[in-house]
């Protein structure tokens, strides 16, 4: 029996733009050069639309492509400035994505501003109705184009020397409740946490000024604090001072005043804030010897989704070049336990200067990032002593683990839960430097310390043990 | 703070005159780096800050944090085991090196010190493969083909990396340095392997396929018969054939007359027994809604082998030779001929270029 009886069907589906895209976009020939910009995108065509339409109408969009011809194309050398996809590669496990690679001429962009930057890559191109779904994964920024910014205001080493801190990741952690509580009670939770042992403590993503907590209270509350337990453990404390503001000049004139209480660190959400306001900070920040911590809030909304979006990589790159002196990651251990290797990939991007291409951890393409100064990567969420030994191998020094609850539901209060974190924390590295095998006697290692800190032992209680394992879950 | 030992500092673990000598043979830069880490480190126990010591000996709190850690791992690589001209090199120099070892585990750090000594590796080469030791160390058996030294293991971090490479000259550069380090004959024949590739020649390749994995039953239409527009004859519906669609993809054979109609592939499509649809206008259903139109055309799903009564549900009855549907209160009398398992109402189209236009976009 045949089933070919069918009517011809024409003009349906995406033919005649899309091919037009094709033949001008899509470049297999094309190697990049040194100072191209490189994209790594995860298509997802819909049925039946060929990657390559797909890919071009992508790199078309993003670079001089409209929808349609337009007569001022012949007015300029299209050539030099069009975006090319220049090589598709099927994803590894999935059978309908693509890896659409799209090297940009470095004259597409303007220097120094991550906001052009995005808006030319990702502005328009997710609109694309041939495609199901698209996510940007990874971005080459080419040295040239990196020289144009300033990069973190301090960056790990300056970090470490003005807070004199060495050889150990930093200890912080979240006031909670995240709203609610008065300047002053905020101020005392503070003060308890710095002087049981904690290097920063933290507002949260989302205190900003608000009718029960106005921010020139709880930075003066925050300063007291501050000032007091650094005189009674003869070490400097911070605390991220959120300066995140409806206006760039609002922002700037809590900055300075959080300046003026001589605070060594202030805090920004990047996202919701955008990348102007970001690099406007993180400018400020450079200029009056203040560091500046990185929330990512609001992040999920682009990353969340394996098929669509933008990778945290890239949001984790662009923060890099429009500055922030810490950023979170995720904790990896716990909930997030599959993304070990991506997470790890993006936080080598934040914290090394030269990352090799390595896809099995999500690094599409070897980045230089020309002596830019590097990014503390945050762990922060979900995370009690237990973790230590997890974090302090996974994550190294260069890091800052926050302990919320780990820290505040401790049942003797602040001050215990914060030496309890410090004390097993210092275990850790220690029996690290000796040679211990922390993924092996982790737990060892926090009893044998918790002998001799009764607030650690009183910890090492109240939450239960977990193991980790080395065997990663590839999920990339 | 109440830290607690042994991690509280303990101002009496030492006399005044041993600190005393310490600070001197520190400022005086007497020994090797080895005891000046030594040193560092029973200062800071004493309960002396890092800037103290500074201002007492000139060395920074950083050089400080890297002399104790690299002395801890000098130390375990000695205990480890440590060959005599690796120790004896590592005793005047190199601390930067032992730095980086020292996230690698206690009984490798003696091998890996010997490594890096042989080589001649300096700290940023020993910092770009540290990562690479460590992790091969962890897995049980090393990947096949290579053997469990560290000069395998290091080159298996850069073949790891060379694999993944499209560019030629980045590429060749992991492979020298992976050729440089490796041992074992079985691994060095995997890595050139790799150098074959460099002689393949592009082609120009043909185009894909457009192949499509179904992701999900949504995907794939259900094809449903047609009995008809109501009203409708009682015969019509009955004689309406059952359909038996042929998996993987749903396909129907059919031969005579009749009108099929495509239905997505929900949930309460996939689990009714014998689905056909009929053609209805709004007005024909019972207790419609007030906001539909009374001629709007809607397209009733029922399944036919949904017989047994529920107050939940609709059904289709014989109303004398007509069909009909209906809602009871109680099981009723007549036989049941099937149970209403969705109502579809057309496409809304809000804009009707949107079927036309490639691009949703704001310039």
């Amino acid at each position: 029996m045949s089933y070919s009886q069918t009517q011809a069907k024409s003009g349906a589906g995406y033919s005649a733009g899309v091919q037009d895209y094709r033949l001008t976009y899509y470049a297999p020939d094309y190697t990049p050069r040194d100072t191209d910009i490189l994209a790594a995108f995860r298509m997802t065509p819909q049925p039946g639309v060929p990657p390559e339409e797909c890919a071009a109408a992508v790199a078309a969009e993003s670079s001089t492509g409209t929808w349609t011809t337009v007569w001022t194309d012949l007015l300029t050398d299209m050539d030099r400035y069009r975006g090319r996809c220049y090589d598709i590669e099927p994803v590894p496990g999935e059978d309908n994505q693509y890896i659409a690679y799209v090297a940009y001429p470095l004259d597409l962009f303007e220097e120094g501003s991550v906001t052009n930057l995005l808006t030319s890559i990702v502005g328009n191109v997710f609109g694309f109705k041939a495609l199901r779904a698209l996510r940007l994964e990874d971005l080459r920024i080419p040295v040239a184009y990196l020289k144009t910014f300033q990069g973190p205001p301090h960056g790990i080493q300056v970090e470490r020397d003005r807070m004199n801190k060495y050889g150990r990741p930093m200890l912080g952690c979240t006031i909670k409740p995240k709203l609610g509580l008065s300047a002053k009670n905020y101020g005392r939770a503070v003060y308890e946490c710095l002087r049981g042992g904690l290097d920063f403590t933290k507002d949260d993503e989302n205190i900003n000024s608000q009718p029960f907590q106005r921010w020139r209270d709880r930075f003066l509350f925050v300063a007291d604090a501050i000032h007091k337990s650094q005189a009674e453990t003869g070490e400097l404390k911070g605390h991220y001072l959120n300066v995140t503001a409806h206006t760039c000049e609002e922002m700037l004139k809590r900055a300075e005043y959080a300046k003026e209480l001589e605070m060594p660190i202030i805090m920004h959400d990047f996202l919701t804030a955008g990348f102007t306001a970001n690099t406007t900070l993180s400018h400020w920040c450079r200029d009056n010897g203040l560091l500046l911590h990185i929330h990512r809030a609001m992040h999920a909304v682009l990353d969340r989704q394996k098929n669509h979006g933008i990778h945290f990589r890239v949001l984790a790159k662009c923060l890099r070049m429009s500055g922030g002196d810490h950023i979170h990651t995720g904790t990896v251990v716990g909930k997030l336990e599959g993304d070990r290797a991506a997470t790890l990939g993006f936080v080598d991007l934040l914290r090394e200067n030269y990352i090799e291409q390595d896809k099995s951890r999500g690094v599409y393409f070897t980045q230089d990032w020309a002596s830019m100064p590097g990014v503390m990567a945050v762990a922060s969420g979900g995370i009690h002593v237990w973790h230590m030994p997890a974090l302090v191998e996974i994550f190294g020094d260069d890091s800052v683990l926050q302990f919320g609850g780990g820290t505040l539901g401790h049942p003797w209060g602040n001050a215990p839960g914060a030496t309890a974190n410090r004390v097993a924390l210092e275990a850790c590295v220690q029996a690290r430097n000796e040679g211990r095998n922390l993924a092996r006697e982790g737990g060892d290692i926090l009893r044998e310390a918790g002998k001799w800190s009764p607030e650690l032992a009183a910890a090492l209680d109240l939450w239960k043990e977990i193991k980790f394992e080395f065997d990663t879950v590839d999920t990339i | 703070m109440t830290f607690s030992a042994p991690l509280v500092p303990d101002p009496q673990a030492t006399t005044p005159e041993a600190i005393e000598t310490l600070k001197m043979q520190l400022r005086r830069k007497e020994g090797s780096w080895v005891e000046w880490g030594k040193a560092c480190n029973t200062l800071q126990k004493t309960g002396m800050k890092p800037q103290d010591i500074f201002e007492a000996t000139g060395f920074e709190p950083i050089q400080q944090n890297q002399l104790i850690a690299a002395s801890q791992v000098f130390d375990s690589m000695v205990e480890g085991g440590v060959s005599e001209q690796a120790k004896a090199h590592y005793e005047t120099r190199g601390s930067d090196s032992l730095y980086e070892f020292r996230i690698l585990p206690k009984d490798i750090r003696a091998e890996a010190a010997d490594f890096a000594y042989s080589n001649n590796l300096d700290s940023d080469q020993v910092k770009d493969i540290v990562k690479g030791l460590r992790d091969y160390s962890y897995s049980a058996t090393p990947p096949a083909g290579f053997a469990k030294t560290m000069g395998d293991a290091a080159a298996y971090h850069y073949w790891r990396l060379a694999r993944q490479q499209g560019d030629l000259q980045a590429r060749s550069r992991l492979i020298a340095q992976s050729l440089r380090f490796v041992t074992s004959d079985s691994a060095r024949s995997q890595i050139e392997k790799l150098l074959i590739d460099f002689s393949v020649v592009k082609e120009k390749k043909a185009p894909r396929l457009p192949l499509f994995r179904l992701e999900n039953e949504a995907d794939s239409p259900v094809i449903m018969p047609v009995a008809g527009q109501m009203p409708l004859p009682t015969d019509d519906y009955k004689t309406v054939p059952a359909i038996e669609p042929t998996e993987p993809f749903g396909m129907v054979k059919f031969s005579g007359t009749g009108a099929w109609v495509p239905v997505p592939g929900w949930q309460v499509i996939l689990k009714a027994e014998d689905p056909i649809a009929l053609l209805v206008l709004c007005r024909d259903l019972p207790n419609a809604p007030d906001n539909i139109s009374a001629t709007e055309q809607l397209m009733v799903v029922v399944d036919r082998a949904k017989r047994e009564w529920n107050e939940f549900d609709y059904f289709v009855v014989d109303a004398d030779g007509q069909l009909e549907i209906r809602w009871f209160d109680e099981a009723p009398a007549m036989p049941l001929l099937g149970g209403v398992v969705l109502i579809m109402r057309p496409k809304k189209i809000f804009d009707e270029n949107y079927t036309h236009e490639l691009w949703q976009l704001d310039e």
